[in-house]
């Protein structure tokens, strides 16, 4: 320690303090929310804001969701119940909507009892993509999954002998063993070309006879097995189904037990609640009155306006201009028309109070279930209360001078007049307040009373929802059973004529040859006897319509042929058909579709955007900005009206199908062109430097170019694939049943008429949790790929 | 003398045309350009065979034949007895409307939210992205529909307008939202100078775009005086003025009175009648755009990096300016080519209209006029042709403005 300092200065600090806490408004929460909230005014406006914002969103919200009704079969019965809790003061949630359709939003019209497979094929789904999605973190072989697995996922949701699959895949094989032996002949090209001609071929012409063959060998085979069964079971299925029907009246007995007990309830609640009912009618009248009486003082005071306007009596003075006199007997005439005005608005208050309300000590009478004697301060009020004619009366003589108004009482009396109404109308208001506040103490008084019966309303409406899920699973099998029996007695019908219909194909294909060699040569191709020329003969009519018509006959006995042997021959799951899937199911099915086939598409046009070749390059170009430049549901309207038109006559494949198609062009094209923002955006040394190794084209592409730019535009290509998903509710329009054309069907049934949110919610929920993921998922790829340091 | 180098001077080869790279590019295209013929006349045969099969033929007289059905919603004159022509142009209109009015209302919410998004205020920011994310990941004719059913199930109707009713009108009396649509003040041309009212309005709208004109030329009178002296004029007052006074004067000549609407009966009558259909797509519309326009106007913002913002201050600019004359137009450049293509997919989702039932060119041409005279090939052709002249017509302005303010480099 230095000795001057301790001469002239008495003390010094020779140790460090101890670090001291910083402020509050320094640290911690305090400091994070003075910084982030409360920085400035205009911070703190939008804090306060955002605030409000969300709390009233909350409140409008919350109560409505979580204040809803799980058990209830209609909406009558939801508001039944809303009724019973809160008497009409509080708007909640219908759930029991969602509880009842559920399914059908998530699977259509699909059989409930086959809900196993598309679940299957979903849960499968996310296999057959690990290998795609999570590269490193799976087995490698499991990438032969994901090739089997569109063929695996059609056939668990369409159904069908199951080696139609596989002959469908089998056209892949096809074509690569055909790529493969033609490349070492002739070079890659023409092997390109020849491996495509090779799978059209297999598609087209052979994969048909072998399957056909294939169901006519195995039918052939289990032909009296099968017939012997049907017969069997043409007796066992209307037992089962006499046992079904009597459960189900069973069921609808107990039922309708149920709804009696339920109503029951509800007439207890009501009874229990009289009091407050009566309460009600005195008021509603009353709250008119007032209402009536308001509009009256405005009207006096628009009066008074008037006549201070024109100082008097509204008249034209002498010499005064056509339109000076027009205005005045205009203003007159307004005058008159609210005199008029006051005049019934006032006799009507009259009549609200007089004729629909009865005098307090009267009510009081009415009030019969012992309120009064719970709560004394009710009796109290009552006595309070101002009688009937001390209301009326007031309202009587306001109406009698009303009468005698008119246009020359003077202003100043117009003042006296709209003074009293104003006191009539609040000495209503008193009323009706007194009445509130006895209704309020009423209610409390019922409470307790409405506790065992609200409790055992929810308990009986529990209970009504399991029978009727009860119910719901015996329609189900009825259902199922009886298409069953229609279902057999087709297919023994078509059994026992099955001989006679085989033998008969070729005889009705000689007979319409020999028609068709009947015409001459030009009409011989005709598909229709409107492609006649104008000026035929009616021998010309007759005889193409005679081919027609047996071309017709010969090609419908050999496809219901043929149909039976598939019915009969079938060794798979049952098959289903395109229409009864919908719901969530269809547009994930539509949206997976679209998103798997549409991204190598994409690429080739990506590619082609970007090729030297001209031709190549234009057709890309028109292609892309066609696609682009009409609105999807346009090309969805094409599919559905238009597609018959460019494909060869007779030509009729499945809506689902061809919607599956169109929207994978759709989206192909926006995928070029975000791929060809990828490919740009490549720095040209890359596309050099694949040349200079030697690289051919598609090598050069398929290591360098396209790994990068398909890394640059995965947030784009992401996008798109969740503006597809999206759109796939457009199907909608052309009748398929997507979850928005589900909606609608559930809001026209008788049971679920009007109810609107509790559906949007859940759908729109729906399509949120899987565009969310998938956004969140480009998110964590593009952080896993990124290879800049930043 | 010959080298190694020389190429070999051997005759032309048949297959050098798919071996040689010289060769090679022609045969692919030739390939190509024989498939695509072979398609379409392929394509074209079947139709051509189909349609006769029908019985119909390829034509578009049924353009100028009476529609006879009635379009609630329009911009010019039409009745049923119009042409089906006639129909296909209200619904063109109709579309270009509600297109404008949509790409208008989205812009000013997506910079809005887009801004907030980027507030240091983790409430409104947390506020902004739950909008966005909300908005985004459901689909359009969800909020289409509900936005619909909210107008139509959770308004008032017109009845309960009257005195003593439930319901009273906002703004001073001026705007009445009920079931039937949004009912607002009106102005109305009482001694207009043409025979339509269309017309009257299309000669008020000249003379506003004249007026724009003049007060770009001051704008550039103003420039030019800067550039020489550095003092730049005060004109905002000359702007003001040409802004408003020609089209006010016009308008007065006019007659132009604000017409109220007010009730008569049970439906309000006078004023602009919004239907209920033009409200929900034009908010839904908006509302869904204003979400990707507000990622668009982030992603700009934040593509400035902070030094220029820095070497603004450093120079000695105010912060409001450097916004104005660094940050924006440097942003702009990547803000609005996907702004342009945003605005492109609102005019083209505005087809969803047929789930409301708004008369665009969709439920027009596209819809009861096919209905009613068969003709799915020519309708469905004129309408693809019109969206796709739209889109052409509106990318083309954008690679014009893409080219003016590209970066000059390499």
């Amino acid at each position: 320690m230095n000795e001057t300092h301790s001469k002239t200065v008495s003390y010094v600090r020779d140790t460090m303090l101890p670090e001291q806490a910083p402020p509050v408004s320094q640290a911690g929460a305090v400091k994070w929310v003075r910084e982030n909230l409360f920085s400035s005014w205009l911070n703190i406006l939008l804090t306060l804001i955002a605030l409000y914002v969300v709390y009233f969103a909350l409140s409008l919200v919350l109560p409505w969701a979580f204040g809803g009704v799980w058990n209830a079969g209609s909406l009558t019965e939801c508001r039944e119940v809303l009724f019973s809790f809160y008497k009409g003061s509080h708007d909640g949630a219908c759930w029991a909507v969602i509880e009842d359709r559920w399914l059908q939003l998530l699977f259509g019209f699909y059989p409930p009892e086959l809900y196993w497979r598309p679940i299957l094929a979903f849960a499968l789904f996310f296999v057959a993509i690990a290998p795609v999605l999570f590269a490193d973190k799976v087995p490698s072989q499991l990438i032969w999954f994901t090739f089997a697995y569109p063929f695996l996922a059609a056939w668990l949701i369409w159904g069908g002998s199951f080696w139609t699959p596989i002959l469908v895949a089998l056209g892949f094989v096809v074509a690569v063993v055909a790529y493969k032996i033609l490349a070492k002949l002739t070079g890659p090209i023409l092997a390109n070309v020849g491996a495509l001609i090779a799978a059209l071929l297999w598609w087209g012409v052979i994969m048909g006879p072998i399957s056909d063959g294939l169901h006519k060998m195995v039918g052939s085979s289990r032909f009296d097995a099968t017939l012997a069964d049907l017969n069997q079971q043409a007796e066992d299925l209307p037992v089962e189904l006499a046992a079904l029907e009597t459960q189900a009246e069973e069921k609808g007995a107990e039922i309708g037990a149920a709804v009696e007990e339920k109503n029951a309830l509800l007439v207890e609640m009501a009874e229990i609640r009289v009091e407050e009912f009566v309460l009600a009618e005195q008021i509603e009248p009353k709250e008119t009155a007032v209402q009536r009486l308001d509009g009256a003082e405005e009207t006096v005071a628009k009066i008074e306006d008037l006549l201070g306007e024109w100082g008097g009596v509204p008249s034209a003075a002498d010499g005064a201009t056509e339109a000076e006199i027009a205005e005045a007997e205009a203003a007159s005439s307004q005058l008159t028309g609210y005199i008029g005005d006051v005049n019934s608005l006032l006799s009507g208050a009259l009549s609200d109070i007089a004729d629909n309300t009865a005098d307090p000590a009267d009510v009081a009478a009415l009030m019969v279930r012992g309120s009064m004697d719970e709560d004394p301060s009710i009796r109290s009020d009552f006595d309070a209360m101002v009688s009937l004619s001390g209301l009326t009366d007031p309202i009587a003589a306001l109406v009698d001078q009303s009468a005698g108004l008119s246009e020359t009482t003077s202003a100043s009396d117009f003042a006296a007049i709209r003074a009293d109404i104003g006191t009539a109308a609040a000495t209503v208001d008193a009323d009706i307040a007194t009445l509130n506040r006895i209704t309020d103490k009423v209610i409390g008084t019922n409470a307790a009373d409405l506790e065992a019966p609200q409790a055992a309303l929810l308990a009986k409406m529990a209970e009504l929802t399991a029978l009727r899920d009860e119910q719901t699973v015996i329609a189900q099998a009825d259902f199922r059973i009886s298409s069953l029996q229609t279902e057999n007695r087709g297919l023994l019908n078509a059994l026992n004529t099955l001989e006679a219909r085989e033998a008969s194909v070729p005889m009705l294909q000689d007979a319409a040859a020999g028609y068709r060699a009947l015409l001459p040569r030009d009409q011989r191709n005709m598909i229709s006897i409107s492609q006649l020329p104008e000026g035929s003969s009616s021998e010309e009519e007759a005889g193409l319509t005679t081919y027609l018509a047996a071309e017709q006959q010969a090609k419908s006995v050999a496809a219901s042929v043929r149909d039976t042997y598939s019915n009969l021959g079938r060794i798979g799951l049952a098959p289903i058909d395109s229409r009864q899937i919908g719901g969530f199911m269809l547009a994930l099915i539509i949206g997976i579709a679209g998103i798997v086939l549409s991204l190598p598409l994409g690429v080739l046009l990506a590619l082609g955007r970007q090729s030297h070749l001209f031709i190549v390059n234009k057709i890309c170009v028109v292609f892309i900005e066609v696609i682009r430049g009409v609105p999807l549901i346009v090309w969805l309207f094409t599919a559905s009206l238009l597609l018959n038109y460019f494909l060869p006559p007779g030509t009729n494949f499945d809506l689902m199908l061809r919607v599956i198609i169109m929207v994978t062009l759709f989206s192909a094209a926006y995928i070029a062109e975000v791929i060809r923002g990828g490919l740009a955006a490549l720095p040209t040394g890359q596309y050099e430097g694949a040349d200079s190794l030697g690289l051919s084209y598609w090598q050069s592409m398929q290591l360098i170019v396209l790994p990068q730019a398909m890394k640059i535009s995965i947030p784009g290509i992401v996008n798109t694939f969740i503006g597809l998903f999206k759109d796939t509710v457009l199907v909608v329009f052309i009748g398929l049943l997507d979850p928005i054309g589900l909606s609608q069907a559930i809001r026209s049934s008788t049971d679920w008429n009007g109810i609107y949110w509790e559906l949007f919610v859940f759908i729109g929920l729906l399509f949120f949790i899987f565009c969310y993921s998938m956004g969140r998922y480009s998110q964590h790829l593009e952080k896993k790929l990124q290879r800049e340091h930043r | 003398m010959t080298t190694l180098t020389d190429p070999p001077k051997a005759g032309f080869r048949l297959s050098q045309l798919i071996y040689d790279t010289r060769y090679r590019s022609i045969t692919i295209q030739t390939v190509a350009m024989i498939l695509l013929v072979l398609g379409l006349y392929w394509l074209v045969n079947n139709t051509i065979q189909n349609l006769s099969a029908l019985g119909k033929d390829f034509d578009f007289g049924f353009l100028s034949q009476p529609a006879g059905y009635d379009i609630n919603q329009r911009l010019v004159e039409y009745t049923s007895q119009s042409t089906h022509g006639r129909a296909a142009i209200v619904g063109i209109l109709n579309t270009m409307l509600i297109a404008v009015l949509g790409c208008a209302l989205a812009t000013v919410l997506g910079v809005v939210i887009g801004v907030l998004r980027l507030s240091k205020n983790w409430v409104v920011s947390r506020l902004m992205a739950i909008y966005v994310e909300g908005f985004r990941n459901v689909p359009l004719l969800l909020w289409i529909i509900a936005i619909f059913a909210l107008m139509t199930e959770g308004t008032p109707a017109p009845r309960e307008f009257k005195v003593g009713g439930d319901a009273s009108m906002i703004l001073n009396e001026s705007v009445a939202i009920t079931n039937r649509g949004v009912y607002i003040p009106g102005i109305v041309l009482e001694n207009g100078w043409a025979a339509s009212a269309f017309m009257n309005w299309m000669i008020i709208a000249a003379v506003l775009v004249a007026s724009l004109f003049a007060i770009r030329a001051v704008r550039m009178r103003a420039n030019a005086v800067q550039e020489k002296s550095g003092d730049r004029p005060t004109t905002w007052y000359q702007q003001l003025a040409l802004l408003f006074v020609p089209t006010g004067i016009v308008m007065f000549l006019m007659g132009a009175t604000m017409q109220f609407p007010a009730l008569k009966g049970f439906n309000f009558s006078d004023g602009i009648h919004l239907r209920n259909s033009l409200i929900a797509l034009w908010l839904a519309l908006s509302l869904y755009t204003a979400a990707f326009i507000a990622e668009i106007v982030r992603a700009g913002i934040l593509a400035i990096s902070k030094g220029q913002t820095e070497a603004a201050a450093a120079l000695g600019i105010r912060p409001a300016r450097t916004m104005n004359l660094v940050i924006l137009p440097q942003a702009m450049r990547v803000i609005v080519p996907p702004l342009i293509s945003q605005y492109l997919n609102l005019t083209k989702n505005s087809s969803l209209a047929i789930a409301v039932g708004y008369m665009d060119v969709r439920s027009t041409l596209g819809g009861i006029t096919i209905n009613q005279t068969g003709r799915e090939l020519e309708g469905m052709l004129m309408m693809a042709a019109f969206y796709l002249v739209l889109s052409l017509l509106i990318s083309g302005v954008m690679n014009v403005y893409n080219n003016r303010t590209q970066l000059k480099e390499r």
